[in-house]
């Protein structure tokens, strides 16, 4: 059995009212162990509502089984939180306590830790994170932006969850600060071999981290392919309002012109392949 | 749960209510709730009653929603149900019973008075929400400061009262949106509000209400800049984008509301007989 499976999942908000939204409309896929998931859709796609449904927060109709157990059903979503841990968009805004050991250890003693065994997380998910040991005693409202979004995620982390779900981590930081918790996410995949689930409106943040790529449109699950076949459609990408990388319209456009060169190219690396290959293949032509 | 606050918010719509000025809708609800408690006798009551669904029938909102404003009163209602019935002396419809030593009855006019209570209560609901539902918030601020302008001769900030309620209307929903956001946002860090004793529910109201205080201070202030920015300096020579006129619809609904006030007295008077004391 996969380690998440979604079958027809489907969320409403406002359910009776006038405003009623279908947030989510009958998704089904699945995911493996150790998988890097990129999520993508355009502003009100559904994104955020489906990565809420992952940890317990909505209560959809259908079945999304993490690790076998239906926490769609009643009392199965008890604990739900500390498996698959979920970074909120702008995450900042949920910090509380007066220093940042404080609230990173937020969660891991809601998990009922030992003192020793927080003290070890806060330090590990500080270091993942990126941040300097001086300002576990700080308070978390003197930090600067990208500082405080980083302690948030070291909340998150500091769970030690086995799926880690992020909701658009990058969003309004700078490049550095970008580069560098995309960098970690990478680090935290490929050496704890954890699930990562990432969305973003990034399609270069997406192209150069992600195996698989979600694509929603209008609540619906449009396409679940790997990064390649996904890129390969950019006019369908392009139709529900989504971009493809910057070297994949470079190529795309060499395409047209004539080129002897492949579609759904996302990395500098594979760029440089092809345009090796078309060299030599209109040598040899 | 904070999704169920229904009061206070508005469906937007154009039906005759959503149309209506909103000063007069403001002077018709209050004369409507002065109506309630001048009508004393069942017909009169009957009479009201329809006048209210008529109403509701008006602003095509939905019934469902209606009940759902009365929902957080449902306590009081049925409260104030029960006492009158049991309190209310008078001529008993059958013999006291007997239990554990309590002598219940119930009395005919305490049975009048509890439904004539009822009544009273969501009615006065009823309506003042259909005046939330079909008024923007903006609107009914603007109304109200027309209304209490004359209060301006005698140096009562009127401009900057409405100013604060506007802002304080405005900024509900998205406190509301963002105590859920950061409820999820806890929620997902393991933190349980439904559980334990009083002092531990206490307790996890800390990592919600310290992000909801910083940002409402945030928010505070960047509105606060942004009026600035924009020259806002309150309420003097200040001219309006929106002029509201009265029309025929809002002289006719006041003809009409103060035909049914008429009516309903005429009613007290002419049945007398019947009309009880409340
Ligand atoms: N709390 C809510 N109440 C009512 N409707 C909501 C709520 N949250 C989201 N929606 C609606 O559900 C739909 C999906 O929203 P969602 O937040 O999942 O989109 P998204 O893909 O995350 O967008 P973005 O890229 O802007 O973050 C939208 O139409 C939105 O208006
Ligand atoms: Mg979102």
């Amino acid at each position: 059995m996969s380690q998440i499976e979604v079958k027809n999942l489907s969320y409403k908000y406002g359910v009776g009212t006038p405003f009623e939204v279908t947030a989510l409309d009958n998704i089904s896929f699945s995911v493996e162990k150790g998988e890097f998931i990129g999520l993508i859709g355009h502003t009100g796609s559904g994104k955020s509502t489906l990565l809420q449904c992952f940890n317990g927060l909505l209560k959809p109709e259908g079945e999304l089984y993490i690790d076998g157990v239906n926490i769609c059903e009643k009392n199965n979503a008890k604990g739900i939180c500390f498996k698959v841990g979920l970074v909120f968009q702008y995450p900042e805004h949920q910090l509380f306590e007066d220093t940042v050991y404080k609230d990173i250890a937020f969660g891991p003693k809601n998990m009922g830790l030992s003192e020793g065994e927080i003290k070890d997380r806060v330090c590990e998910a500080l270091k993942f994170s990126g941040l300097s040991e001086e300002i576990l005693e700080k308070s978390p409202f003197e930090l600067s932006g990208g500082q405080k979004r980083r302690v948030a995620v070291a909340g998150v982390i500091a769970m030690r969850p086995e799926i880690l779900v992020l909701d658009e981590p990058a969003a309004g930081l700078d490049p550095i600060g970008r580069d560098s918790i995309l960098a970690n996410l990478r680090e935290y995949h490929k050496k704890e071999g954890k699930t990562v689930i990432l969305s973003s409106h990034n399609m270069d943040d997406i192209a150069r981290n992600c195996e698989k790529v979600l694509v929603m449109n209008s609540a619906r699950l449009e396409m679940f392919e790997t990064i390649s076949e996904v890129f390969k459609r950019s006019e369908r990408l392009k139709e529900i309002g989504l971009d493809v990388p910057m070297l994949t319209s470079v190529f795309e456009e060499l395409l047209k012109e004539g080129y002897p060169v492949n579609s759904g190219i996302y990395t500098v690396e594979q760029a440089v392949n092809e345009i090796i290959a078309a060299k030599d293949g209109g040598k040899n032509a | 749960m904070l999704k169920d606050i229904t009061i206070g918010q508005f469906f937007p719509g154009d039906s005759l209510l959503h149309r209506l000025d909103p000063r007069m809708k403001i002077v018709l609800t209050v004369l409507y709730i002065v109506l309630l408690f001048v009508a004393k006798s069942i017909v009169s009551f009957a009479a009201v009653t329809v006048f209210s669904l008529i109403l509701v029938f008006l602003s095509k909102i939905s019934p469902k929603l209606i009940l759902k404003s009365l929902k957080p009163l449902l306590f009081i209602i049925v409260f104030t149900t029960v006492l009158n019935i049991f309190y209310v002396k008078g001529t008993p419809i059958f013999e006291p019973i007997d239990i554990l030593g309590w002598q219940f009855t119930i009395t005919y006019e305490g049975l009048l008075t509890a439904v004539v209570m009822v009544l009273r209560i969501t009615l006065l609901i009823t309506t003042t929400s259909l005046l939330t539902y079909t008024t923007s918030p903006i609107a009914l601020t603007d109304g109200i400061e027309r209304l209490l302008s004359p209060l301006n001769a005698v140096k009562v900030p009127v401009h900057e009262f409405s100013m604060m309620m506007t802002i304080a209307l405005r900024f509900i929903p998205t406190l509301i949106e963002e105590t859920e956001k950061i409820m999820a946002a806890q929620k997902s860090r393991g933190s349980t509000f439904s559980e334990g004793g009083l002092i531990k529910r206490a307790k996890a109201l800390i990592p919600i209400l310290v992000p909801l205080f910083v940002s409402a201070f945030r928010r505070a202030e960047e509105l606060a800049t942004a009026m600035e920015c924009r020259c806002y300096a309150g309420g003097k020579g200040r001219t309006r984008l929106k002029q509201y006129k009265l029309c025929a619809r809002d002289y006719i609904s006041l003809l009409t509301v103060i035909a049914v006030f008429a009516a309903t007295i005429a009613i007290n008077i002419l049945l007398q007989g019947i009309v009880f004391a409340i």
